[in-house]
């Protein structure tokens, strides 16, 4: 078995390992996580709405989605969705971070600090972004410019960006952070390893 | 810092080939054309398979078009579920990574059916798993089997660029 196999398995072995610990962690978080965004996507709202007419509420595992400007008997008034449907990279990441080997925990922790400060912004900014548009049916969405760009946005970061955004934070704070780590000499090996 | 651009300038096109060839494949992928030839017949195709291999396994199954139906639980299986989309990424990660072309066919040829593979153990766990434990069936799919996916393209991707590519860039 080549050198860097075992080195790979060994980190997709602890990487599952912090993933199925870091799984429970992460439910018992979620209904504050979802406050927290919910109360600070509300205090970036009034810069993107004027009249203001729409606020989040983070309950449970759901983020609830007010329309005020809809009325009472109105179905859309209120709409909710899973929260872990934003956010649910947030462990994808930490099971990055934690799980390479031969990391002093002072870089590790900043880098930790550094990635869930940055997914944060990007969950305030995705949810920032969709509330306008979040679970309209996408015709009706698909009625303007914006909506359509929105639907293709939504879309995507669903299906590609939100699992791809740890990864790439994961490869360049580790670069920044630690360094490139050097590749280790063929005549540095013991004799007999292939 | 302005000095050190032009020594950045290789990292720099290789970002911007990645992030160019992300949106160019799922732009792609998206249009009806590829959904109609590729997409469908791929999410089809993994349909047939995994009811063929849950019959072998003593789990009955029928298999609709891209529906897949075991008793109590029945799943449809969309161009997300086929794992098309890593595999974008993965070969977009593959073509930006400065290498010799044969390097990148034999990068693609591992990666993608390394990924599709894992995505056929994938569609046939969470058949049992919506069979026997439904409650768990949506953090199966949309939680573990996603991050674990995407996590083993970047395995795949870290493989070739240490066993496969011996370009001078490299």
């Amino acid at each position: 078995m080549l050198p860097n196999t075992k080195a790979l398995l060994t980190l997709a072995g602890r990487f599952l390992l912090i993933f199925v610990l870091a799984l429970p962690l992460w439910f018992l978080i979620t209904p504050a996580y979802n406050r927290l965004l919910a109360s600070s996507v509300n205090l970036l709202l009034p810069l993107s709405e004027e009249p203001r007419v729409t606020t989040l509420v983070g309950w449970k595992h759901f983020v609830l989605i007010v329309r005020l400007e809809t009325p009472v008997t109105d179905e859309k008034r209120l709409q909710g969705f899973n929260g872990y449907l934003t956010h649910f990279n947030l462990i994808l990441m930490v099971a990055l971070v934690l799980a390479p080997r031969q990391i002093e925990w002072r870089r590790r922790c900043k880098i930790l600090g550094i990635a869930l400060a940055i997914l944060f912004l990007i969950h305030v900014l995705y949810l920032l972004i969709g509330v306008k548009f979040f679970q309209q049916p996408e015709l009706e969405a698909f009625q303007s410019p914006a909506g359509r760009l929105y639907v293709w946005g939504t879309n995507f970061y669903l299906s590609v960006a939100s699992q791809l955004f740890p990864v790439l934070l994961w490869m360049a704070l580790f670069r920044m952070v630690s360094g490139i780590p050097r590749r280790q000499e063929p005549e540095s090996q013991p004799p007999g390893s292939s | 810092m302005w000095r050190l651009i032009p020594q950045r300038l290789p990292l720099v096109k290789v970002y911007v080939i990645f992030f160019a060839c992300i949106l160019s494949f799922y732009t792609l992928l998206r249009t009806s054309i590829m959904r109609e030839y590729v997409s469908e017949p791929l999410a089809a195709a993994f349909a047939s398979v995994s009811g063929l291999m849950l019959n072998l396994l003593s789990l009955k199954a029928t298999v609709s078009g891209t529906v897949l139906r075991v008793e109590g639980f029945a799943a449809q299986i969309d161009d997300v579920c086929t794992g098309i989309f890593v595999v974008a990424i993965y070969l977009s990660a593959v073509l930006a990574y400065p290498s010799r072309p044969k390097e990148k066919l034999k990068g693609l040829l591992l990666g993608a059916s390394a990924i599709l593979g894992l995505n056929f153990i994938r569609v046939l766990s969470l058949m049992y798993i919506g069979r026997y434990i439904p409650a768990l069936f949506e953090t199966a799919h949309l939680l573990i089997w996603q991050s674990v996916i995407i996590f083993s393209a970047l395995l795949v991707w870290i493989y070739w660029t240490e066993r496969f590519v011996g370009a001078p860039q490299h």
